[in-house]
């Protein structure tokens, strides 16, 4: 199960990827590796898989709720994706807490590659 | 007297039911004079006084925040009136709380508070710092209130505008937000910093410039409010860098020819091969790195990035009006804050949210005029330095 994540945007304008293939023998090195399978199968009975939590309704969004530099995140198992903005704007739903907790151990565990996408 | 969520001590009011609108409405609320600790919270008359107009049961809540906005000074504090005596009456502290940043601050005064979120994201967490209090024990704590000090002096002294807003709003900073935080943004009310995660990026408040360019951010907001995608985002972004760029010439007085036009320098972790996160001066050269990779700024329309990420390439394409911006400073010389950033800043107000590069030089080059004169040395310097990175006007 290969597992990616990346960053765009934010202040720093600096792209980031961390890439896992869980159960491979690095992900077994680390306890917090070792779980991300359980997480990932948590994500998808959750259905969060193929939902963008970026998005809000343009019309709804007033001038003082426009966050300027933001970070956006996106999630990849094996294809499938999710998105969301850090912070979430006004209106958006919130991600589910485990997805941030997935976000942290991939971080923490895994190298930070330079990402640019075009 | 009872203390507030915001912490203003007020006066116990009594209500009661108004037999012709069904809405409870305060009777005989004992009246006070702002103490300096209200004032310091931009806590005005308004909120303290109470409210009796007639149309308290008939204006609806969305109506009295425009009249607030765009009225004149009179509908708007009888606006702000009714706002603060409906949310008193309903006990809606967080209308309340919203209300509290419609208010002009006293006078002329800068009002700034500090918030620590204490690693969480919650906002905008603990006041730890308010406008007159004696410097902190933490770092965090006192560059963004400095940085949000020089700012406001910058825009005041410099551009004669008051506050973010031009009406005197209040400078809240939240710090410590989130854990190993690799951000710092502007919320569309207060301005946020991350810790960083000490690897790659040290604390966002460390450099004076990010304080300036999330600042600037509510600045653009309550302009041009340009569109935060495309070629106006990369706009509203150079805006940002711009203006991040001039409060740190301004705290140093140097002169445009001296400044190294660095934004973030000071921001990137020991060991990170780079000397800032962009560069007004030379875009595309700011880092090179392993884990970060290369700085992706153009500083020539031949080079404009085509991306669909980050908002369209609002932190990429911003190299190119930032280096026109340089060009034009260096070009008249003297500090960049005098003609080329009046320049810039009265051509912000004329944007619109649409605004693109090359209708951007062209509100440039007609203030230039406006300013300076037609055929002017200035006017010729704008039209150069957007001549220079690839825009003909």
């Amino acid at each position: 199960m290969k597992i990616t994540l990346t960053v765009t945007g934010g202040f720093t304008g600096m792209g980031g990827k961390w890439e896992i293939e869980a159960g491979s023998e690095a992900a077994q090195r680390t306890a917090e590796l070792q779980s991300l399978a359980q997480l990932i199968d948590q994500a998808r009975a959750a259905g969060i898989f193929g939902k963008d939590y970026s998005v809000t309704e343009p019309q709804q969004t007033r001038a003082d709720e426009i966050v300027r530099d933001h970070q956006m995140y996106e999630l990849t198992v094996n294809g499938e994706r999710m998105r969301w903005s850090e912070p979430a704007p006004a209106g958006a739903t919130a991600i589910p807490s485990f997805v941030r907790e997935l976000k942290q151990r991939i971080m923490r565990n895994t190298p930070r590659q330079p990402y640019q996408p075009l | 007297m009872k203390e507030t969520a915001q912490g203003i001590r007020e006066p116990v009011r009594r209500t009661e039911v108004d037999p012709k609108c069904g809405m409870a409405v305060e009777r005989n609320p004992t009246f006070r004079e702002p103490t300096m600790k209200d004032r310091q919270l931009n806590v005005t008359r308004s909120l303290l006084r109470p409210a009796r107009h007639p149309l308290h049961c008939i204006v609806p809540p969305h109506m009295l925040k425009e009249i607030v906005k765009r009225g004149d000074a009179a509908q708007k504090e009888w606006a702000l009136e009714t706002l603060a005596a409906s949310a008193r009456l309903r006990g809606n502290r967080e209308i309340l709380g919203e209300l509290l940043g419609l208010f002009p601050s006293a006078g002329d005064e800068k009002v700034r508070t500090v918030y620590d979120a204490r690693g969480g994201e919650t906002l905008p967490g603990v006041r730890v710092r308010g406008e007159g209090d004696p410097t902190s024990k933490d770092e965090e704590v006192n560059e963004a209130y400095d940085g949000a000090g020089v700012t406001y002096d910058l825009y005041r002294k410099r551009f004669k505008r008051n506050s973010i807003d031009d009406r005197g709003m209040r400078l809240d900073s939240t710090v410590h937000y989130g854990e190993n935080f690799d951000n710092a943004f502007w919320n569309g009310k207060q301005m946020v910093y991350g810790d960083g995660d000490g690897q790659l990026f040290n604390r966002f408040t460390i450099a004076i410039d990010v304080i300036g360019h999330e600042l600037t951010h509510g600045v653009t907001q309550f302009s041009s409010g340009l569109a935060y995608q495309g070629q106006s985002g990369a706009l509203n972004e150079s805006i940002s860098d711009v203006f991040g760029s001039l409060v740190k010439q301004y705290r140093a007085k140097e002169p445009a020819k001296r400044a190294d036009w660095l934004i973030g320098a000071g921001l990137l972790a020991k060991g990170v091969k780079g000397v800032a996160l962009r560069s007004l001066k030379a875009p595309g050269s700011a880092y090179d790195d392993p884990v970060l990779g290369k700085d992706p700024q153009p500083a020539h329309m031949k080079d404009f990035v085509k991306t669909k990420s980050d908002n369209g390439g609002v932190h990429i394409n911003s190299g190119i009006p930032n280096h026109a911006f340089y060009l034009l400073a260096v070009a008249l010389g003297g500090a960049a804050w005098t003609r080329a950033g009046q320049i810039w800043y009265r051509a912000l107000q004329q944007f619109k949210p649409a605004t693109d590069f090359q209708s951007a030089a062209g509100v440039t080059a007609e203030t230039a005029r406006g300013l300076y004169g037609s055929k002017s040395r200035e006017e010729k310097a704008v039209i150069a330095a957007w001549k220079g990175v690839g825009i003909e006007i």
